[in-house]
């Protein structure tokens, strides 16, 4: 993988700037909401953006790795343009999650926690996504901001632009992958 | 809109509403549930939102969407009022047919009736569904009812005159007093009396208490919380501001764990809509009291559901927990005084004040009083949403609400409690739930999590996957265990690979105890029990792994 080489690459840090000075007064307490929105704009916490962060609040940089570290939500290195969690939760684990993790590891040819070749797809795993009657259930979401994702219009699509598959089967995996990297412009 | 500043103008602001939302219109009512939207939910609104205008019948037919109304496994559902006819499995492609057939006719097409599993007859109402008829729906009394993000809706429908009651007739005495005459526990797990939980937090002096939700639902194979946060946020709400007005706070916070997106929107909405029709604020009704809610986004961590981790984190730290006393209730969010309810407890608040204490303590059992909702997942046919009164035997759940083993397989467990809890065998299918009996049994109440397992759900492996579980989510802060969850999970694995002997079952007991006594919080301390009681009932399977071994 390219991370290394990503991670170099310049960061504008003004998004760091703006986002940081939303929340008005900053106090500590805001900290972790702070990081969840500078992940979702940049896919992920660069290095640079967190100094800026430590910086502007005054806060040690070791508490804020401390925080990136401690949940699971939070990633340092770049994802792929879509996000897959698969579901290995109690009720999907006992309907066959781990074949399709499994499967999808082959086909992108990827560990968990990593991205694809071609910073498509990063593959993760979550501990239910509350859609258990459904298992085995993964969601394939747009890790960034993609515009148009939510129509809005009545307020039914969920924000993040997430698209859920329940009852998946393995030999479906492919067909699904597949309709994302069409559409790759 | 305009502000409601008494309570008089919440009643009248009521039966204004009522006769607005009175209607001879046919309703059309699609579930919003997750699981109903995962199969095409959305798809279907839409189309039949077009078939509807196509047809000009903008005028005469209600499209409405509701949150999850429980049959998850056969979505997406849709109800017809006031025909109450109930059909499954609606696909896309049926929009027109509903429309023209049902909806203009009032024909029943046969096809998208549910078929009663026993008697193979087609099922036409939804309260004779067979997954319906055991159910006792207090908590999720409108589910499925009104509009998802309709404050109106909810308001016609009786909303905030619990609200209403306590700021005009009650003091906050008083309504603890009622809460503790209900019988209520907290629905979060451990099942410590609410009322007395207030009580606590009302008698401390301070100036500044808070309240918090705790939405964090970490149990993998539960969404119970997140059905109602998105079927219906305004009851959770309205049972914080009445928390919030029992022991004297002013401020409170949601915590929604990051990966329910719906859930955080639907308590957005509904905070901003109380906020704007002066439910929440400065002086709300005129009554002096003042309340303002504010959602802390989870950012992935099981013990973030923890009380003591939760507060942590809100304050912005690592969501790690410290020991108790002194408990939340004395000295809790930045020191202060703090009431942390699960979702469940709190959405029961409105209907007992409104109802009143010796309703809701009629239902269940001597111990364990009023429903408990669970989410019902697994090897069964039905999967879904179901709730019950305490005293349910796990047997009606599962054969009878649950329609039984999904593909004709036999019964082996049912996981209920989550990582805390136990795998209750066969023999104790006729076991209460209550919150006494089940640990008594070695499972717990838990959060509500019921996960069925068949004939062909290894136990060992189940064991192994929920260490495995809590050896991933355990903090690292004290010793028993960080390190007992890793060395458990070694044994396990060595068992599970057909390479363990007898003393390793032995060696598990012994650390299953020493990290049961000794961790610092409730995740080590309860994460040896799915270890312990598959060790009890299916010790057999641990033993068949050890002979194919040597
Ligand atoms: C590891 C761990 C995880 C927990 N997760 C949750 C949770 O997801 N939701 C919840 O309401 N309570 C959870 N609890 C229980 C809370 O600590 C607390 O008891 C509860 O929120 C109190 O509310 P109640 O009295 O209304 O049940 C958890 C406890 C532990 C030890
Ligand atoms: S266990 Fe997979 S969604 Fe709950």
């Amino acid at each position: 993988m390219k991370k290394e080489a990503t991670n170099r690459l310049a960061v504008d840090i003004r998004p760091t700037r703006k986002i940081v000075s939303s929340f008005g007064d900053v106090q500590e307490s805001n900290l972790i909401s702070i990081l969840q929105e500078l992940q979702d704009e940049y896919g992920y916490l660069p290095k640079a953006a967190l100094k800026e962060v430590s910086r502007l609040m005054d806060v040690p940089l070791t508490r804020v790795f401390g925080i990136v570290t401690f949940y699971s939500q939070f990633s340092l290195v770049p994802k792929g343009k879509f996000t897959i969690k698969v579901c290995i939760g109690t009720a999907c684990h006992v309907r066959g999650a781990e074949e399709v993790k499994t499967t999808i590891k082959q086909l992108l040819d990827v560990k968990e926690g990593e991205t694809s070749a071609d910073y498509m797809f990063t593959l993760e795993s979550v501990a239910c996504l509350g859609v258990c009657a459904l298992g085995p259930v993964m969601v394939v979401g747009s890790s960034k901001k993609a515009a148009g994702c939510c129509d809005g219009q009545d307020g039914q699509t969920p924000p993040s632009g997430d698209k859920s598959y329940g009852h998946v089967k393995t030999e479906k995996i492919e067909g699904i992958l597949e309709s994302y990297s069409s559409d790759k412009e | 809109m305009k502000r409601l500043t008494s309570t008089r103008d919440i009643l009248v602001h009521r039966e204004r509403l009522r006769k607005e939302q009175a209607t001879e219109k046919q309703t059309v009512v699609v579930c919003g549930g997750t699981g109903c939207e995962t199969f095409g939910g959305s798809d279907l609104y839409k189309s039949l939102n077009r078939v509807i205008k196509d047809r000009g019948l903008k005028n005469k037919v209600l499209l409405k969407k509701t949150g999850c109304q429980g049959l998850c496994e056969k979505g997406p559902l849709v109800t017809l009022w006031p025909s109450n006819i109930f059909y499954r499995r609606v696909k896309e492609s049926y929009a027109e047919k509903i429309i023209d057939e049902t909806v203009g006719k009032g024909d029943v097409i046969q096809k998208l009736l549910y078929t009663d599993i026993q008697t193979r007859e087609k099922v036409v109402h939804q309260e004779d569904v067979p997954f319906y008829k055991k159910q006792h729906r207090i908590v999720l009394r409108l589910n499925g009812v009104i509009a998802q993000d309709s404050i109106d809706e909810y308001i016609a429908a009786g909303g905030y005159s619990a609200l209403e009651k306590v700021l005009e007739d009650m003091k906050p005495e008083q309504v603890v007093n009622e809460i503790t005459d209900s019988g209520l526990r907290g629905r979060g797990g451990a099942g410590f009396p609410t009322g007395k939980k207030w009580e606590f937090v009302r008698n401390t002096t301070d100036s500044i208490k808070y309240v918090i939700c705790n939405g964090d639902e970490g149990d993998p194979g539960a969404f119970m919380d997140r059905s109602v946060l998105e079927g219906n946020p305004h009851q959770v709400l309205e049972g914080m501001m009445i928390a919030a007005y029992a022991i004297g706070a002013n401020r409170g916070y949601f915590y929604i764990r990051a990966e329910y997106p719906m859930a955080i929107k639907y308590v957005q909405t509904a905070i901003d809509q109380a906020k704007e029709l002066g439910l929440l604020g400065e002086n709300i009704l005129g009554k002096g009291f003042g309340l303002d809610l504010e959602i802390k986004k989870g950012a992935g961590a099981f013990v973030c559901g923890e009380e003591t981790s939760l507060i942590a984190s809100i304050e912005g730290k690592r969501g790690m927990p410290r020991t108790r006393p002194p408990y939340p209730a004395i000295s809790g969010l930045w020191g202060k005084p703090t009431c942390i309810n699960n979702v469940e407890t709190l959405a029961n608040i409105p209907i007992i004040i409104e109802k009143g204490a010796g309703y809701y303590s009629s239902i269940g059992t001597k111990g364990s009083k009023g429903t408990k909702v669970f989410a019902l997942a697994g090897k069964v046919r039905n999967t879904g949403l179901i709730e019950v009164p305490m005293g349910t035997t796990l047997r009606e759940i599962i054969f009878e609400i649950g329609g039984g083993i999904a593909k004709g397989k036999k019964f082996k467990a049912a996981q209920i409690g989550g990582p805390s809890g136990g795998c209750v065998p066969e023999e104790y299918l006729d076991t209460p739930i209550d919150y006494e009996s089940l640990k008594s049994i070695g499972a717990i109440m838990g959060s509500g999590g019921l996960v069925v397992m068949d004939e062909d759900t290894s136990m060992v492996e189940i064991a192994r996957y929920f260490m495995g579980f809590c050896q991933d989510e355990s903090c690292g802060k004290c010793p028993p265990c960080r390190i007992g969850t890793k060395k458990m999970l070694e044994k396990l694995t060595k068992i599970h690979d057909g390479k363990g002997c007898r003393e390793d079952i032995e060696d598990l007991k012994v650390m299953a105890n020493v990290t049961q006594t000794a961790s610092l919080c409730g995740l080590g301390q309860t994460a040896p029990n799915p270890v312990l009681s598959t060790i009890r009932y299916f010790i057999n399977e641990y033993e068949d792994l050890l002979k194919t071994g040597s």
